[in-house]
């Protein structure tokens, strides 16, 4: 595996928790020399998609919307690693995060395969980078981290991740416990 | 509208809009048997509300006399729409001008996705549920279609049963669900048929031996 790493930081507001991952993901990366490009997602210029399916029948590979949606979608392909950092909303990925999600199906074929009895898309690329999805909530709830857990399973179906983690916080997680997580949560997902 | 008509808001969450996406399609059939019952009906695009403050003011104002509201949206990447999120939580914030505790509407939510299997939206349903709860909402269940919210007769019947269940102010009956998740097609078939449609569709546009490009190929 190569040592590409991707962050895209999710956040919609002034966030403590964005802050403290971002810095134990970035720190313990460098520590085992990843070349690290982190987007906060925010501060970029990415409409939200229009379903048109131009990505794949008109111009295909790229959306046919000419803003950072598709740098990120060029950088999530170009990628060994790509970690999601967000606010959990119902359960899901926050809206700045999905955004850019929703902007990268160009990186998958239109085309439909069969995967363990369901249908899903077929690769465009060769090698997909494996996905950590750092989540938090102010409670933690059983509903919001299955769904958060599962939807991570699901994405890496649909976007060929070779391996996907999730991990759920709480917003009054210690220092400790939190890098101790994210540490682990790194390691498992990059090891072979 | 007057005070006491029945009153339900749609929120549509596809970027196709109220015009020519499938969710409206799939609303539709549900409404019409409300319309023709008398119910006022009003219909919100979430992509415009978070462009416009002044339409955004009237689905807050629309919801707070709703008997019924009805999220239609599709499946993208396993959730709901960017924009529908956005919508669901600046929703949250307004909660108080919309919910009085005696009297909360009910909330249904009816998801399309492209895959044959409706079972797909399972992980959306989720979250829309838990949005309802959170506001405080009388959820009534989610309708999840596969195959593009390809419209069948059995399935238009089954969209006609939700709205007399609406009517009549009951549960959305068991049928519904048996009738809506049942796959269309066999996925074999569908994955044929769909691969088809792609290369025809970008044939039209004159890609078609461009379908595998690979723009940002790693050198
Ligand atoms: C960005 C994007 C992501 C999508 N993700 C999924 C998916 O994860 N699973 C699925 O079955 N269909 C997926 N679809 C297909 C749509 O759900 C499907 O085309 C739906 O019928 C669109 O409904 P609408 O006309 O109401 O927008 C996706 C489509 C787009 C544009």
């Amino acid at each position: 595996m190569d040592n590409k790493a991707l962050i895209l930081d999710g956040r919609i507001g002034e966030d403590a928790m964005a802050e403290r991952s971002l810095g134990f993901a970035k720190a313990w990366l460098a520590t085992q020399d990843w070349d690290v490009t982190t987007l906060e997602l925010r501060e970029l210029d990415i409409a939200p998609c229009v379903g048109c399916f131009g990505c794949w029948i008109k111009t295909p590979g790229i959306c046919v919307i000419d803003d950072a949606g598709r740098d990120v979608a060029q950088a999530i392909v170009e990628s060994d690693l790509v970690v999601y950092l967000t606010p959990i909303l119902f359960g899901g990925y926050s809206y700045e995060l999905k955004k850019a999600v929703d902007r990268s199906i160009p990186i998958i074929s239109p085309f439909f395969r069969r995967v363990k009895g369901e249908v899903h898309h077929k690769k465009r690329y060769a090698r997909y980078p494996r996905v950590l999805a750092l989540g938090w909530l102010e409670r933690v709830t059983v509903d919001e981290e299955d769904i958060f857990q599962t939807v991570a399973q699901r994405n890496a179906i649909n976007m060929h991740a070779p391996k996907a983690v999730a991990e759920v916080f709480k917003i009054s997680e210690d220092d400790e416990t939190m890098k101790r997580r994210i540490e682990r949560a790194l390691s498992e997902v990059v090891e072979s | 509208m007057n005070e006491s008509q029945s009153h339900v808001v749609v929120l549509i969450g596809s970027p196709k809009g109220v015009e020519k996406s499938s969710s409206a399609k799939l609303a539709r059939a549900i409404t019409n048997g409300l319309e023709s019952a008398k119910w006022a009906c009003e219909w919100f695009h979430t992509h415009r509300v978070l462009q416009s403050q002044e339409d955004w003011e009237a689905m807050v104002v629309s919801m707070s006399r709703a008997d019924v509201i009805l999220l239609a949206a599709p499946l993208y990447v396993d959730g709901l729409p960017a924009p529908v999120i956005e919508t669901l939580h600046r929703l949250l914030d307004a909660r108080n001008m919309i919910v009085s505790e005696e009297d909360p509407p009910r909330m249904l939510s009816l998801l399309n996705c492209g895959f044959v299997e409706a079972e797909q939206n399972h992980t959306a349903q989720m979250m829309v549920r838990i949005f309802s709860d959170d506001m405080g909402f009388q959820w009534s269940g989610g309708i999840s279609l596969g195959a593009g919210g390809t419209m069948t007769k059995r399935i238009r019947a089954a969209l006609e049963m939700v709205s007399e269940a609406l009517r009549d102010d009951v549960l959305i009956p068991d049928a519904v669900a048996i009738t809506t998740t049942a796959p269309i097609m066999r996925p074999w078939l569908y994955v044929l048929g769909g691969n088809f449609m792609w290369r025809r569709r970008a044939k039209a546009n004159g890609v078609r031996d461009q379908l595998k490009a690979q723009p940002y190929k790693r050198v």
